[in-house]
């Protein structure tokens, strides 16, 4: 419906200040890896080899738990009744058969960490979700050495360190979140999916940290060569 | 689909679909839930491999299986999607042969999406993830790192 007084507009200049400010204040917002970093320096300045770091993310409970229950959680105080039921939350580990990866359904019992945001897993809300693939760590010892001190150095944007699992028998070395590729399911599928475990705090942290730089990562020539672009005249 | 007709070197293996998910047989019956309750965890340990736990209570009958058994059983029933999806197009592909049963294009597209299915009990499917390093770098000299899992928690071994 169009209306008798139409918007007032700006100038092409207004506009452009404007947009001009946005892009501001958002340039050490959106596309900040400031988290990762923060997960780097953190981890080196305390543990200085791969060792003490493998040991300390190993301690029963600060990575990964036993799968959060809402039934529990509700118990606890943890949340109220009023809010969204939840079935699985971001960053938890499942297994499932009901994923697609390029195309093909993969099977064998594979392994994912839930990439939604958890609002985005409530009954009803999304149609489908994503997930990362996840895998056991593997290799000749050198590989394996290799793989520890660069994973767990937090270096890596593509791969992501998780210990042992809860209750895993034998203990493994541990686990890759694979930060490339994401597969596809449908949310509906993936509520009835075998959860393995859940992130603590700090893991959803940094699982998140990690998330956000999939998504949006900025390397430094990139602002310069936008900035450098000129509207083409059709 | 092609993927199935080509060489298994060149595109990984392919998973065989659990017979279990697809042979289901039946298993321990509890004619009660009372019955269920007294039996404990052990009445359940024959629900494996495709074997159907049944319970009769009174609100109903409830089938048991085991939680692979009802992974395998999502996965292919998230097939079915696809598969329609494949028969549409064979049934649209009949319909222009039918309707210009003189074109070689018509039967040759026909033939076409029909060989996309023909020995293909199944949509294309991978056998978890494809085996890959994690990223690597180079381990300094001094730098120490555990190959050893019972090394992680020694005191925990132990116990």
């Amino acid at each position: 419906m169009s209306s008798s007084n139409p918007p007032q507009q700006l100038s092409d200049r207004d506009y452009r200040q404007f947009f001009h400010e946005l892009e501001s204040r958002l340039s050490t917002l959106s596309h900040s890896d400031e988290a990762v970093r923060t997960i780097e320096s953190a981890v080196s300045a305390q543990f200085k080899k791969t060792s003490q770091r493998q040991i300390a993310f190993a301690t029963p409970g600060v990575i990964t738990i036993e799968p959060i229950l809402y039934e529990d959680v509700l118990a606890d105080g943890g949340i109220t009744a009023s809010e969204d039921r939840f079935f699985l939350l971001q960053g938890d580990l499942v297994m499932t058969e009901a994923a697609y990866f390029m195309g093909e359904r993969v099977a064998g019992h594979p392994l994912f960490a839930v990439l939604n945001s958890t609002c985005d897993l409530v009954p009803g809300r999304r149609e489908y979700a994503s997930l990362l693939r996840v895998s056991p760590l593997a290799g000749s010892p050198d590989e394996l050495k290799s793989s520890l001190y660069h994973l767990l150095s937090f270096r890596s944007r593509r791969d992501l360190y998780l210990p042992t699992l809860p209750h895993e028998h034998p203990p493994s070395l541990g686990y890759s979140v694979r930060f490339d590729g994401v597969a596809q399911i449908r949310v509906d599928d993936l509520l009835l999916a075998h959860r393995v475990c859940s992130l603590t705090l700090v893991a959803w942290r940094i699982f998140g940290s990690f998330a956000r730089v999939l998504i949006s990562r900025a390397g430094e020539n990139e602002a310069r060569l936008r900035t450098k672009v000129q509207p083409r005249t059709p | 689909m092609p993927a199935l007709t080509e060489p298994e070197s060149q595109i990984g293996p392919i998973a065989q679909i659990s017979p279990a998910a697809t042979q289901l047989k039946p298993g321990p019956e509890w004619l009660s839930f009372e019955q269920f309750r007294t039996a404990g965890s052990a009445g359940l340990d024959a629900i494996r491999d495709g074997r159907v736990g049944t319970l009769r209570t009174k609100a109903g009958i409830f089938r048991i299986v085991s939680d692979e058994d009802f992974q395998s059983l999502v996965g292919l029933a998230s097939e079915v999607e696809r598969l329609r999806s494949g028969l549409t197009t064979i049934v649209h592909a009949v319909r222009v042969v039918r309707e210009h049963p003189d074109s070689p294009s018509a039967v040759d597209l026909l033939v076409h999406v029909a060989m996309q299915y023909v020995g293909t009990p199944v949509l294309p499917v991978r056998a978890g993830h494809e085996p890959s390093l994690s990223e690597a770098s180079d381990v300094p000299a001094d730098d120490e790192v555990i190959l050893d899992p019972s090394e992680l928690r020694p005191e925990a071994s132990s116990h």
